[in-house]
Parts: structure tokens; C-alpha cells; sequence
């Protein structure tokens, strides 16, 4: 039975690696779009993204060096990830429900990480664990693993809530989000008890280990075993799902609100136009004239008020 | 949504007119009190099967590279992300002046158009109707789904507010545009009276080479009497710094606007031009709100005038969507000798006022003055700071709208709706998407109401003054509070000290 566990967990964790990376790779894939930048953008000048401004603002600016603020964007990314800043600028009763959720996640993924780091560790530096560090170790991840699930579980119980209740979200609201939040609130559920509940010589950093060494020996109680089995499945749906939204942000946020690029003489984005003119639409509309045989350049140069004069 | 003082009785707001019988019994208008678009009802359930075809054709094509490279990105991001949180509903101010009436909601028409995606555009099947919702598909919410794609000012407010990066602003926008260029179905002030007019002979509002020069000709005429000051503009002046390009509109409705920039700008010393060629005079593009393909036609032709009098830049005069329309959105569509640069007047005046190169005496704007900042200037834009510190310099009584600058609220006017007065749509745009708008006009007036004291909202874009000249009329708010309107160049003129006095006339028009 655990070797079953190892082969969800594992399985899962590549499905999870492949799915974001398959979801990643399709918007990046895409083409380059038209501008489409909603301003304040944050990688503007101090002095501009403080009001939101852009190098519109600059007089000849295309004669004047690009400014770039890589501080401010990070700042900018850092806020909206970590405190989820604008949810609490233009939806406060939702934040005070996201942000614990949120939180929580990036707590567990914490402990996760420290717990992985924790376990590599005593495999190949079995003398380190013992002292302080490897103490101050456990005592961190027990920490985040033990506030996560709360911090998450409250937050997903709250947005369910919500979800439920509230009569202008509940319309709104599919079977399947339904499902999403109740899948973290018993996944977590079963972490968490199953965690509490476990027998007392079985140590997180024991799992971790087992699971990286695929220690068939191991004994892993039903309930946290089913916690484990529940978190791998729910990592491996989260890209199928509009829950990946950690992946489609950093494409909204960069390639879209924040891509105020200039179009600039014999640069890269007049190659990349060279190649989109080139496709050639279909759309059935008379003023349109396409037929599938002339390229959007065709279109765009052709004017369909003279030529019905014609 | 109540307003302040002095409109805050309900019981004196002015009612709407109805739509007419005839209206509702030809068009359809199921969606609610108003009619935007004037679809002819289908005559035969076989009519109806056909334009839901076509709907469907129209809405695979916009997924695809081929047909819809321009947005694809976006709108896909838009289409698979929505948590429908409803962060976005407080931030639409039509959402909220029409009471909270759920078809307004920004994401409303988004969850339509997702639904439509993931059943028909993925194939969905049951477990796609679970996680994303059913829907079904008949004439009846087409029709629909074209009205409501006309009642959203595409301000993308609620695109600013979204945790995610949604833009229920861009699916309005891409359903107009499957609209128009699949089934040829877009609001004829738009289309037929608006880009195709302007392509036929060289601007929307009709005027052809001969007429504009005549107008121009004209105003220059005025100006000079006016202020003492020789002005005439110079036309297709080949080498100029600046090929200045207005709203033609400016030209026809507000005369003292392209007369003040003409102004200016010889004032100044700058080496300008008006171009006659086709579209070279009338920097609107309609194309910018429901139609690619047009929007690149007019760029092209805007372009092409710069091109072919070899200009440094071009300069959009006040017209808000034209700034946005030519300096971003077809920023990618002009290349090679085509990508000429552009800027915007408020940077062109900003240094111009700043520098010192006229003479100011802000004693002359000693009125009231509040700014309104264009959506598509401001947040879609990023020109927010020259208008105000050229506003602070000449006017000792401006105060903001709160909020202002990117976080702006639209006039109501915004994505074409200025233009469109068919049926009863102009109270839609009065009671609805205008009032949020009006409620901030009355907010930043508050403690000077009184009629004995002009007050005027600057605003430098023309569709915004349309919905401003229409807005203060059907309240009575020139006639009963003296409030009047006007562009960034009138301001700077009045404050002229070379310039006779009294350039700003306190008259309605």
C-alpha cells in the first residue's frame, strides 16, 4: 500500500510539473497582441508610477532613454502576490477570506520545501540534524506546516462560505467551485487530523524521507495517508482548472497590463508584427473582404469605402 | 443612484422617455429600456438558425491566431481565469448607477461569453458544464448578447480592479468585434456614418478636403478678431515638426478648440501642419471600439499623411480615444515608414505652457475649474500629470473630481456611446452610464453652485464634451448653475496676456 502511495504522489507531482509547464507554454506561445497596457504600471519611472503616468508623459519620447524600474515592479509583484494587495484596495470583505487562504498555500509549500530540504539533509548530512540546526529546522516547518493548514482550512471554509451565501456570488458559482474549495477543506481536514493523529515515532522528516528513498517499509497511517493521496490528486487537477491562476497572473500582469513597449523602427516587435500581418483571416463580413487568401496587411491597407464607390 | 445637490430630489430627476412601440415591435430590444444597435428582428425560425450559424462561425474565429492574433492572448487569458469574485462589479460606475441591475455587471456579459467558449470553442461536455456552467444557445440571447455588448463604456475599471487580470472591458470589445466583422452587425454611428464615412471622404463627420479647409479658414478668421492675435493655419507643410491632427468634430461643434491650438502653437514658434489628405484631418477611429480591421484602415491612413509630408511626430489634438487609438492600440500595426512617432498634445502644451514661451496671466481663469480626465487618455494611457500641472499653472481655482487620474470615472460617453442618440439610448446614457460622472461634477461644485458664478469643466477630449454638452443640458445645469464645458487650449488662450480678454465666452453651445 505504500508503495501505491509513492506512485500517486509521484505520479501526481509530474502531472502537476507537466500540466503547469504544458499551461505556461500555450500562452507564450501565443502571438504578440496590440497594446493593451492599463496604467499605473510599475516598471515606469518613480516619478510617473507614483500617479500612474507612462513615457507618454515625456515630451519626444522616443528620444529619450526607457526608463526602467525593476524595483518597482518587483515591489509592485511582491505586494499582489504575497498580500494579495489588491483584493484588499477593492474587495476588503473578500480579502480578509483570500488572504488566509493564500497565505496558508504558501505557508504549506513552504513546509513542503523546508520539509524536502529537511529530509535531504539527514540522507546525505546525518551529523547536521541532530544540533541546532537541524532543531531550529523542525521547529520552522512545524511551524508553517501547522499555521498553513489553519490559515488555509479557515480561509477555504470562509470563501465557501461565502460562496454559498452571498447572493450576488452564489449566482455565479458552478458545481466545480464549489468542489475546488471543498476539495482543500478536506484535503487539509485530513492533513491536519491525520497529522495529529499519528502514531509518535513517525516524524514528518520520516515521510519526507520515505517518500524521497521510496521507503516501502514505512508505515503511514490510513488518515494521513489519505490526506497525502487527496493533496496529491488536488496538485494534479489545480492546472486543469482556472486554479492555476498563479500561471495565467504572471501572463496577465507581464504580457498584458504591464507590456507598454514601444513599437520601435527595425526593432523585435516589427518583426514579430511582420509575421502576424502575414495570417490570413476569414472573418464572412463584406467591409471586411477577406477571403482566406489575402494576409491582414492586405486588409489593412485596402479601404472598403472607395472600392464599393468603385 | 442618488446625486448631490441641487439634483438630489428623486422626484424632480427627469423621467425617461420610453421606447417607442414601433422600436420594440422591428428591432430587437428584449434587453432592457433601450436599443442601441437597431438589430432587425429575424422574420422565420430558419432566419434565426442562420444568424446563430453565423454567431457560432464568428465566435471560433475569434479563438483563433489567424483571425484574432490581435487579442488572442488577452481574451483567452480572460476567458480561463475568471474567479468570479465580483471585485470587478464595484468598480463599474454603470453597474452602480443603474442600481445594481445584474445585466450590468462587468462580469454578466463575461460569464456568457465563457460559457459560450468553453461549450462551443473547447467542445465542453459534461464535465466542462460542471466546472465552468451550462448554457444555451438560441437568437433570443444573441440579439442580446449584441445589445449588451453596447453597455459598456470599455473604460476597463474593472480591468484595474481585477486580482487576476480579467478585462470584462476587452470582451465587450471582442464581441462587438465578432459582431461586426463576422455578421456585419455594429451601431451604424459607428460603422456606416463612422469609420466607413470617414474612409469614404476623409472624416466621420462628413467634410471632405475642401470643406474642412473652408472651416478652418473660417475659425481662423474668428480667432483673429477674436484675439487680436493674426493666426492661419498652415496646410500640408511638407518637413514640419508637428503634423497636428484634431477630432474633426472639434472643427464643426467647438471652433474655438482648433482655433486656440492654431493659436498656440504659432505663438510658440512650432513648425505645425494640417494635412488634407483623406483622414489626415480627423483623428477619430471608431475601428479603436468594434472593428479591427477598420481600426487599422484609419491608422494606416493617419500614417500615410504623416508619412507623406515627412513630419517629425504627430500630435493628437483633444480627442481622447484618438490618442489611445493611434499611440498604443495600433502602435504594432505601423511599421517600417509608417511608424512615424506620436505624441499627445498634453505633452506638446505641457512643455509649451511650462517653458514660458507665452505669456500667462492666471488672473484671467479666476472661475472655477475642475478636470475631467479622459479613460482613455488617463488609465489606458498613462497621460495624467501634463494637463494638471498646465491646469495649476493657469486656473487659481481648479479642484480635482475625486477620484481622478487613473482611477477617473467615465463622462458615459466613452466607447462611442457620445455619438449614438438613436431611440431613447440617450437617457440610458444620462441616467445610467453618465451618472456617475455628473454626481462627481456636482460633488467637485459643491460649495460654489450658485449661478452667479461660471464654473467649467475642462475636458480635454471631444466625444467626452459631447456627453458633457448633452449631460449639463438635460439637467438644465448651464441654464440653472452656470456650468459650462470646454477643452485644455481654451484655458490656456483666455490666460493669454497678448490675447484681448474674454477669449472663453460664457455662452451655451
Amino acid at each position: 500500500m505504500t508503495s501505491l502511495l509513492y506512485g500517486i504522489i509521484y505520479a501526481c507531482a509530474l502531472v502537476f510539473a507537466a500540466g503547469c509547464i504544458l499551461r505556461a507554454l500555450r500562452y507564450a506561445r501565443m502571438p504578440l497582441h496590440l497594446r493593451w497596457e492599463l496604467y499605473p504600471v510599475p516598471h515606469e519611472a518613480p516619478e510617473r508610477a507614483a500617479h500612474g503616468g507612462s513615457y507618454f508623459e515625456q515630451l519626444d519620447w522616443w528620444t529619450q532613454p526607457r526608463d526602467s524600474n525593476f524595483l518597482g515592479e518587483i515591489v509592485a509583484m511582491l505586494a499582489e502576490i504575497v498580500l494579495l494587495k489588491g483584493v484588499w484596495a477593492h474587495n476588503r470583505k473578500l480579502w480578509f477570506r483570500s488572504f488566509p487562504f493564500h497565505f496558508g498555500l504558501y505557508l504549506l509549500a513552504a513546509t513542503a520545501g523546508l520539509l524536502a530540504l529537511s529530509a535531504l539533509l539527514n540522507l546525505v548530512a546525518p551529523t547536521a540534524m541532530p544540533g541546532s540546526f537541524g532543531v531550529g529546522l523542525h521547529y520552522l516547518y512545524a511551524f508553517t506546516g501547522v499555521l498553513g493548514v489553519v490559515l488555509a482550512i479557515a480561509g477555504a471554509a470562509g470563501l465557501l462560505f461565502r460562496r454559498l451565501t452571498d447572493s450576488e456570488v452564489k449566482v455565479y458559482t458552478t458545481p466545480g467551485d464549489v468542489f475546488n474549495l471543498l476539495a482543500f477543506v478536506v484535503t487539509l481536514g485530513l492533513l491536519g487530523a491525520g497529522y495529529l493523529l499519528r502514531p509518535s515515532t513517525l516524524s514528518l522528516r520520516g515521510i519526507a524521507e520515505g517518500i524521497l528513498r521510496f521507503d516501502t517499509a514505512l508505515e503511514i497511517p490510513g488518515l494521513l495517508a489519505a490526506g497525502l493521496v487527496m493533496a496529491a490528486l488536488l496538485a494534479a487537477y489545480i492546472p486543469m482548472t482556472q486554479m492555476s491562476h498563479f500561471i495565467g497572473k504572471y501572463f496577465t500582469y507581464h504580457s498584458v497590463r504591464w507590456d507598454d513597449r514601444p513599437n520601435l523602427r527595425d526593432g523585435a516587435l516589427e518583426r514579430k508584427v511582420a509575421e502576424c500581418v502575414r495570417y490570413r483571416p476569414t472573418w464572412s463580413a463584406a467591409h471586411i473582404g477577406a477571403d482566406g487568401s489575402k494576409t491582414w496587411a492586405d486588409i489593412a491597407t485596402t479601404n472598403p469605402a472607395q472600392q464599393v464607390k468603385k | 443612484m442618488p446625486l448631490p445637490p441641487p439634483l438630489d430630489d428623486p422626484a424632480k430627476d427627469r423621467e425617461w422617455k420610453p421606447l417607442s412601440a414601433d422600436a420594440r415591435q422591428k428591432y430587437e430590444c428584449s434587453l432592457d429600456d433601450t436599443c442601441a444597435v437597431n438589430i432587425p428582428q429575424p422574420k422565420t425560425p430558419e432566419e434565426e438558425d442562420a444568424l446563430v450559424g453565423k454567431f457560432l462561425a464568428g465566435l471560433d474565429k475569434l479563438f483563433t491566431k489567424e483571425n484574432n492574433w490581435t487579442f488572442l492572448q488577452p481574451l483567452l487569458l480572460t476567458m480561463e481565469y475568471c474567479a468570479r469574485c465580483n471585485t470587478c462589479s464595484d468598480a463599474c460606475h454603470i453597474f452602480e448607477a443603474s442600481g445594481r441591475n445584474e445585466l450590468y455587471r462587468p462580469a454578466f456579459r463575461s460569464e456568457i461569453l465563457r460559457r459560450l467558449y468553453f461549450k462551443f470553442v473547447r467542445r465542453g461536455g459534461v464535465v466542462s458544464a460542471w466546472q465552468h456552467g451550462d448554457i444555451d444557445l438560441n437568437w433570443p440571447l444573441v440579439a442580446r448578447l449584441i445589445e449588451l455588448a453596447y453597455r459598456c463604456n470599455i473604460c476597463r475599471r474593472c480591468a484595474q480592479t481585477c486580482p487576476i487580470g480579467a478585462d470584462n472591458g476587452l470582451v465587450a470589445h471582442e464581441l462587438r468585434k465578432l459582431f461586426s466583422q463576422e455578421m456585419g452587425i455594429a451601431a451604424k454611428e459607428l460603422h456606416d456614418s463612422g469609420s466607413m464615412l470617414q474612409l469614404k471622404v476623409g472624416s466621420s463627420t462628413g467634410m471632405n478636403a475642401v470643406v474642412v479647409k473652408d472651416n478652418i479658414e473660417f475659425i481662423d478668421e474668428d480667432t483673429t478678431e477674436k484675439t487680436g492675435i493674426q493666426v492661419q493655419t498652415p496646410w500640408d507643410v511638407e518637413g514640419a515638426d508637428v503634423l497636428l491632427i484634431h477630432n474633426a468634430g472639434e472643427i464643426l461643434a467647438w471652433p474655438e478648440n482648433p482655433g486656440a491650438f492654431a493659436l498656440i502653437l504659432t505663438a510658440a514658434g512650432i513648425k505645425w501642419t494640417l494635412s488634407s489628405e483623406l483622414a489626415g484631418y480627423d483623428s477619430i477611429n471608431y475601428g479603436l471600439w468594434y472593428d479591427d480591421a477598420q481600426l487599422a484602415r484609419v491608422a494606416v491612413k493617419h500614417a500615410e499623411a504623416a508619412r507623406k509630408l515627412k513630419v517629425k511626430k504627430i500630435v493628437l489634438g483633444e480627442c481622447g480615444h484618438a490618442h489611445k487609438a493611434l499611440s498604443v492600440i495600433a502602435d504594432r500595426v505601423l511599421s517600417g515608414d509608417l511608424n512615424i512617432p506620436r505624441e499627445s498634445s498634453m505633452t506638446l502644451l505641457r512643455d509649451i505652457v511650462m517653458s514660458g514661451r507665452i505669456q500667462l496671466d492666471p488672473s484671467r481663469n479666476d472661475f472655477p475649474v475642475t478636470l475631467h480626465d479622459p479613460c482613455n487618455m488617463v488609465r489606458l494611457m498613462g497621460v495624467v500629470e501634463p494637463q494638471r500641472e498646465i491646469v495649476r499653472k493657469i486656473c487659481p481655482r481648479f479642484r480635482e473630481m475625486e477620484p481622478h487620474g487613473v482611477d477617473n470615472y467615465c463622462c458615459g460617453g466613452g466607447s462611442g456611446f457620445a455619438i449614438m442618440s438613436g431611440n431613447n439610448f440617450p437617457d440610458w446614457r444620462f441616467h445610467v452610464s453618465g451618472r456617475k460622472k455628473l454626481e462627481q461634477i456636482l460633488n467637485a461644485f459643491s460649495d460654489c453652485l450658485d449661478p452667479s458664478i461660471p464654473k467649467y469643466i475642462c475636458a480635454p477630449c471631444s466625444n467626452c464634451k459631447g456627453q458633457f454638452r448633452d449631460l449639463l443640458a438635460y439637467y438644465g445645469l448651464w441654464e440653472n448653475h452656470r456650468i459650462l464645458y470646454g477643452g485644455l487650449v481654451e484655458l490656456i488662450v483666455n490666460a493669454m496676456v497678448n490675447v484681448k480678454p474674454g477669449f472663453i465666452e460664457w455662452e451655451w453651445r
